[in-house]
Formats: C-alpha cells, sequence, structure tokens
C-alpha cells in the first residue's frame, strides 16, 4: 500500500492527530496499535499509530496517539536492508501477541538520531517492535540473539 | 527484598512453577539455573535497563523533521554501488 492509499482509504473516518514532528496529520484510528505494556521506559503510554514520513523514505514514525510530544523514528530493516533481521523470540512473547511464529507480524526496529552526526544513526536490533496488524497489537521485545545489538550503525547496515 | 542463602545445587521455588537453582560459584560471580514455563521471559536485568535509556535517547532528540535524513541513505548507497 502506498503512502497515498494510506492516507486515502476510509477518509471519513479520519481524524486530525497532533503529532510530534509532523505537526497535525489525519489518520485513521482504526489503525491504531495497543501496546498492552507500553514500550520499556514508556510503560503508561499504550496507544501507538505508525506514520511513514511524507518525505524521507524509509523512515516511519512510531506516534504516541495519548502524547503528542512521545513519537519515535522506525524503519522497518527487512524492507529496507538486504541483509535479513529475524529477532529470536520468546514464546511469552508470541502469545502475548497471538502468533505462532515471527513470520506473522511486521518487524520495526528504533531509530536513534544523534542531532550532532546524523549519519551515526544507530537502530535497536536487541529490543524490535513487532506489530500484529489483524490483531492491532504492538510489543516491544528483547531478541533472544545476543548478535542482535542495541545500536546497529544504519549506514552500515546499507554497505552490507 | 527477601534475602535467602543457598548452597550449589540447592535452588529457590517462585511460584509453583519457576525453579531457580544454583548451579556453581566461582569467586564473585554465581551461576544460575532458571527452571521455568515456556510463557516466561527470562532476561539479565541490565539488558532491560540499557534498552530503556536507548528508547529515552531515541525519543528525546529534539529532531523536528527528518529533512535530508533519507538523503544520507541514498547518497551511502549511491557511493556503493
Amino acid at each position: 500500500m502506498n503512502l497515498a492509499q494510506k492516507y486515502n482509504e476510509n477518509e471519513s473516518t479520519m481524524i486530525k492527530l497532533q503529532t510530534r514532528s509532523l505537526d497535525i496529520v489525519d489518520v485513521n484510528p482504526e489503525t491504531f496499535l495497543s501496546f498492552q505494556e507500553g514500550l520499556f521506559g514508556f510503560g503508561s503510554y499504550k496507544e501507538f499509530v505508525i506514520i511513514p514520513d511524507p518525505g524521507e523514505f524509509p523512515f516511519e514514525w512510531l506516534q504516541s496517539t495519548e502524547s503528542p510530544d512521545l513519537a519515535f523514528i522506525l524503519i522497518a530493516p527487512n524492507e529496507v536492508f538486504s541483509q535479513k533481521y529475524e529477532p529470536v523470540v520468546a514464546l511469552a512473547d508470541l502469545n502475548q501477541l497471538n502468533i505462532k511464529s515471527i513470520k506473522e507480524c511486521k518487524i520495526y526496529t528504533i531509530v536513534t538520531i544523534p542531532q550532532k552526526s546524523p549519519q551515526d544513526m544507530t537502530a535497536n536490533y536487541q529490543g524490535p517492535i513487532l506489530v500484529n496488524e489483524s490483531l492491532k497489537a504492538g510489543r516491544q521485545i528483547i531478541s533472544l540473539d545476543e548478535d542482535h545489538k542495541l545500536r546497529v550503525r544504519v549506514l552500515d547496515l546499507l554497505e552490507s | 527484598m527477601l534475602v535467602l542463602a543457598r548452597k550449589v545445587n540447592t535452588s529457590i521455588m517462585i511460584g509453583d512453577d519457576i525453579e531457580v537453582v544454583v548451579v556453581e560459584i566461582k569467586g564473585d560471580q554465581v551461576k544460575l539455573g532458571i527452571k521455568a514455563p515456556r510463557n516466561v521471559t527470562v532476561h539479565r536485568s541490565e539488558i532491560y535497563q540499557e534498552i530503556q535509556n536507548q528508547n529515552k535517547e531515541a525519543a528525546g532528540s529534539d529532531m523536528k523533521n527528518l529533512e535530508g535524513i533519507g538523503n544520507l541513505l541514498k547518497k551511502k548507497k549511491k557511493e556503493d554501488s
């Protein structure tokens, strides 16, 4: 689904959401994702929506629907990098998302962009975000693969 | 906090289905074995702390928009090809 389609479907049900970085965006509340336990360190925020950045592919925003100031930058590694990324997920996490295998969900990583040196941006491969789109549920998990590091340099991923 | 003294090869139960066994003690390091149902997640506590800190750093950037940031990636790709 491209961006235009995503924004145009069910136009009548769209609502305006104040976001941290994109000002006011029309979003469909049916795409809101419930994060039962929030994100690590942000346990009290339980609902987010994923909004593709309109200009800067491949970045997307994980925007809190409860607090305009809370947003994270995401990349879906398997749609961007040639090197496959498959977190090793504990059964408890799969159960929470009501899936049997990681293949049933969409995988995102949170990107940290240092203000002074954006070229050193890193993706968090240790704590990815998994989304079960049909359940409209998301969860940050800890990959059990110890090679999945907290800070993986994004520009290095493009080289591989 | 509950503090229990245990010897090697002894264990404690948490609830009725989680068992923590002292496997080995060497100097200041202790090896623990954990028997838990497969639906219980077990991680070193510092991993939680590190991911919390990383999340805070990711959310805390002043970045108002990503203008030009995507270009970094495109430029990189071009250089490589």
